[in-house]
């Protein structure tokens, strides 16, 4: 397993690039809903051969548009979770599906023609079309494909031994310590599984070092500006102005009779018990203020998300494994992108219940979002309205790729608990280890 | 202060149980004549039990409601179509709701005997009747039938009263229930239990502190003046105040299927020597023992006097579920205390917000059993011996809620359907989840929480199919009205 060797992190890719409109855009559409349509083997992208890959998705995002009601001409979207360097997961897409690859890009305007492919050309066209992560959150810290696919397999396997010996009476007057050391002589005889019994690498120095000095230096930020903030009492007049907008901003409730037009998005969804949400919003006028607020908002998460959210959960809710905010159309608009177990609405409910202000906070600066109240109250806290500008605002997604379909956020957590029971770096006792099974 | 309900337009079944109406029939009915519909709709709109009536007072009691056709039927245009939810418009058979419901297999509904593709009538409108005798309710369907004039019985669906108010797996039936608030009801058992009208009402708040959405129309359709302003809209009329949505499912048990496999399974836990009775893991599955006394207060053998007993929680005497297992029925279908596990990271902040959340998914069940039992005391052990033939029997499930996507729906696809509930893998609802949902030839689960190591028993196959369903609207008194007034 590679990452018992070294720590690998995760990170999110957003590359928006422009559909040419010399092309058909309903043979894009056909060819991604061909991918999407048979996801794990169609021929055209080999996601199966992908390692590095936990979530991949392709859509078409057409008719979005700015709060002043202009057309962002239509793009075509992709967005990876990936293990390792951005470098590596755009080699991999090209060495395994180039072909493939080439095919959807020659919808794009810009992209290398045939006889000027070369992975470079590629490389570069698409590095000039990423879009910066205002935030990105794993759930699982330094867990990869391999690792997560890895502990999958092993928590099963231990399963099936405790049933046959179970069945076999073998269990019979065994305390946790005698059941532990079973289970462990059973793994320990697995050649497949031997990984297990050694502890996955511990992040480098260098590597602490990054990720703790950028806390620090956000924190210092907040430091170094404090007084500047107090002195003006920035946030009473960022609280007024607050006010002054959001009056002007639509009253109606109208919106929260249901939306109409969502047939796409239920097509694809409920499939595996994993879904995706991609959501756009155009950031309410005026820019100036909005487009900060988000800002500030989104930074406020991000370090929270990075340095406090490390234990699978974000703002409490326990079901997301990817989630990314994006900008893009110049700070004019804003995506989300998550991957999350279960139902829509299920989640969308524990948005409301778990971390309401947060939605408001950062969502609240996009047009058709119910009513906010000094940033924070209000808003989201308006169930059936926030449902329904969430469907408004989704996207259907054409193409979309789960590594682990079957693995929710909590089957992942643990999992990786069960190994740690086994190369001794568990912290728990041995007989609440064996709850986990 | 809160608004009180006003139950002399709510419609009865809402409210309370009718347990002192032992016999009931469900007729579905198809509306020929939409004039002679509406004329029999305002003839007996007085005769419609209130929530607020005597019942001792009465030998019967109906209640009425009607599918998205059956109101289109009676008049609605389109526009007003649009107020009503998605679930309720678009029907239980889409090909996504079907996904969210997980009728497949024999449970698809293109083989129920009602309400899917293959009907050749079409089913507006269904009647519940109940009467204290069987006779008193023969002679109310006979009433009301020779009554009508352009509406045609489609299917009658019959009930049982089966002992102790048992289901056909032998537990008792009906206990826990919310309670809803400002209703004249009991209020004292526990807060979290009571919960905001909104939830089963129009034109109350909910649990978020809102007006469910509810189906609308222009003032200038209702010149009479029969119904009030709605409150999310103010120029609209409420057509759904004081109604509901009621979700009606057949559900076919497989009553020697579920005993056989509890045995085998039984059987197989004896070589380790931990195994319980046959009685002991139906409970673990259901969360009850056959009497109805929760696994959580009761945890070792069944105890009849508590079987009504329903003040409880789980995560502060069962956490780990050694008693009433995760997984199981009632567990899973109302996670009470314990919704939120490990969330915050400490306990009692985890339950203060369980309880507060809990109540935004709610139902209320209405359900009565079908066909004769396998046994006529119910006893496991004679169902294993009994060589009957596995006819029709099961339960008509019937609940209601305001809002079917985030109550009904929520609950079934992600508790009941759903093998991931609580961080369990491939555990779906075991008495009534089943392995397709898994993915083809997948093998479902249910373990047993136990010390020092769990139980489980594999290969879990289905005991409930459904034989048939569809959403109605149930509307208020004046609602009824209302319609009968369309033009
Ligand atoms: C044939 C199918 C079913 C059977 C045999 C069955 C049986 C039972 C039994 C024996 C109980 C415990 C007694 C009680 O509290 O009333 C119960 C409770 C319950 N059931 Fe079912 N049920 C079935 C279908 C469903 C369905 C389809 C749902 C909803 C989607 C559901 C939701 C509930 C709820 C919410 C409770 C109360 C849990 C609590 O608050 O403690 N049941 N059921």
């Amino acid at each position: 397993m590679k990452n018992n060797e070294k720590y690998i992190d995760q990170q999110g890719i957003t590359i928006i690039t422009p559909i040419d409109p010399a092309k058909d855009i309903k043979g894009l559409y056909s060819l991604l809903n061909k991918i999407g349509g048979d996801i794990n083997n169609n021929s055209i992208i080999d996601f199966r051969q992908m390692k590095t890959i936990h979530y991949a998705r392709w859509f078409i995002m057409d008719l979005a548009k700015d709060a002043s009601g202009n057309l962002v001409p239509p793009n075509l979207v992709y967005s990876g979770n990936f293990d390792g360097s951005v470098e590596d997961h755009l080699e991999e897409l090209l060495r395994v599906s180039g072909d493939g690859i080439k095919d959807i890009y020659s919808y794009c305007k810009g992209f290398p023609t045939a006889d000027n492919a070369s992975n470079q050309n590629i490389f570069e066209y698409w590095k000039a079309h990423v879009y910066n992560n205002q935030l990105f959150w794993p759930a699982i810290r330094g867990g990869t494909v391999e690792q997560i696919r890895g502990e999958g397999e092993l928590r099963d396997a231990i399963q099936e031994f405790l049933n046959r010996q179970a069945a076999g009476g073998g269990f019979k007057d065994l305390d946790p310590a005698g059941i532990h050391g079973k289970i462990k002589d059973f793994i320990a005889s697995k050649e497949e599984f031997k990984w297990a019994l050694q502890a996955r690498a511990k992040p480098s120095f260098g590597w602490k070092l990054d990720y703790y000095g950028r806390l620090v230096g956000r924190l210092l930020l907040v430091v170094i500006l404090l007084p500047v903030i107090l002195l003006f009492l920035l946030p009473v007049w960022w609280l007024i102005l607050s006010r002054i907008f959001e009056k002007k901003d639509d009253k109606n409730r109208k919106d929260i009779s249901r939306s109409k037009e969502f047939d796409a998005l239920l097509r694809n969804e409920d499939q595996v018990f994993q879904n995706q949400l991609t959501i756009y919003g155009a950031i309410k006028k005026p820019y100036w203020y909005r487009l900060t607020t988000l800002k500030m908002g989104l930074w406020i998460f991000a370090t929270n998300g990075k340095y406090r959210s490390d234990k699978g959960k974000l703002s409490g809710i326990e079901t997301i494994h990817f989630a990314r905010w994006t900008l893009f159309n110049k700070g004019k608009n804003v995506m989300f992108f998550s991957n999350y177990d279960g139902a829509w609405e299920i989640y969308l409910s524990e948005f409301i219940d778990r971390s309401a202000a947060a939605m408001n906070l950062t969502f609240g600066t996009t047009v058709g979002y119910p009513q906010v109240k000094f940033l924070l109250w209000k808003g989201a806290f308006d169930e059936q309205a926030f449902k329904t500008v969430v469907r408004n605002n989704q996207y259907p997604c054409q193409v979309w790729y789960s590594a682990y379909p079957y693995l929710t956020v909590k089957n992942i957590l643990n999992n990786h608990q069960i190994r740690k029971g086994l190369d001794g770096s568990s912290e728990e006792s041995t007989a609440d280890w064996l709850k986990r099974f | 202060m809160n608004t009180m309900v006003e139950l002399k337009d709510v419609q009865g079944i809402i409210i309370r149980g009718y347990g002192k109406m032992p016999f009931a029939a469900f007729l579905l009915v198809q509306i020929n004549d939409p004039g002679g519909a509406k004329s029999w709709l305002k003839d007996i709109a007085g005769e419609i039990t209130h929530a607020e009536a005597d019942l001792d007072q009465l030998d019967t009691c109906m209640n009425i409601a009607f599918t998205n056709t059956g109101v289109i039927e009676l008049g609605l245009k389109p526009e007003v179509m649009n107020t009503f939810s998605r679930e309720f418009e678009e029907g239980m058979t889409t090909d996504h709701r079907r996904r969210i419901l997980g009728d497949f297999g024999k449970s698809d509904p293109s083989t129920w005997d009602w309400g899917g593709p293959g009907d050749t009538k079409a089913i507006h409108m269904i009647v519940l009747c109940y009467g204290k005798t069987a006779d008193a309710l023969q002679q109310l369907i006979n009433n009301q039938k020779s009554r009508w004039n352009g509406l045609e019985l489609v299917r009658q669906l019959d009930t049982i009263l089966l002992p102790d108010r048992k289901e056909h797996f032998g537990f008792r039936d009906g206990i826990a229930q919310p309670v809803i608030k400002d209703a004249g009801r009991d209020e004292s058992g526990h807060p979290a239990n009571n919960i905001n009208p909104g939830e089963f009402l129009f034109g109350y708040k909910n649990e978020y502190d809102k007006y469910t959405v509810s189906p609308n129309v222009d003032p200038d359709m209702d010149p009479q003046n029969i119904l009030h302003a709605d409150q999310n809209f103010p120029d609209k009329k409420d057509l759904g105040r004081n109604g509901s949505m009621l979700v009606f499912r057949q559900l076919e048990q497989d009553v020697r299927k579920f005993w056989t496999t509890i045995d085998q399974a039984v059987k197989s836990q004896q070589v380790d020597n931990t195994s319980s009775t046959i009685e002991h893991l139906g409970a673990k599955m259901v969360g009850r023992w056959p009497s109805g006394a929760p696994l959580t207060k009761c945890p070792f053998e069944d105890d009849p006097s508590k079987r009504d007993f329903d003040n409880f929680g789980y995560a502060e005497k069962d956490y780990d579920g050694y008693k009433c297992p995760i997984g199981s029925h009632i567990r899973r279908t109302n996670p009470r205390d314990n919704f939120l596990r490990d969330s915050t990271g400490k306990p009692e902040k985890d339950i203060k917000n369980s309880e507060k959340f809990m109540k935004r998914f709610r139902i209320i069940r209405r359900g009565r059993a079908y066909g004769k039992p396998v046994s006529p005391n119910m006893d496991p052990h004679e169902v294993l011996r009994s060589s009957v033939e596995d006819t029709d029997r099961g339960l008509h499930f019937l609940c209601f809620n305001a809002n079917i996507g985030r109550q009904f729906e929520l609950i079934q696809q992600t508790w009941v359907n759903n093998p991931k509930f609580a961080g369990l893998y491939e555990d779906p609802d075991p008495i009534m989840g089943f392995p397709e949902i898994m993915g083809a030839g997948a093998t479902t689960t249910f373990t047993e929480q136990a010390a020092p190591v769990r139980k489980k028993v594999t290969g879990i196959p289905q005991f409930v199919h459904v034989k048939g369903g569809a959403y109605f609207f149930m509307p208020g008194i004046r609602g009824i009205e209302f319609l009968a007034s369309l033009p």
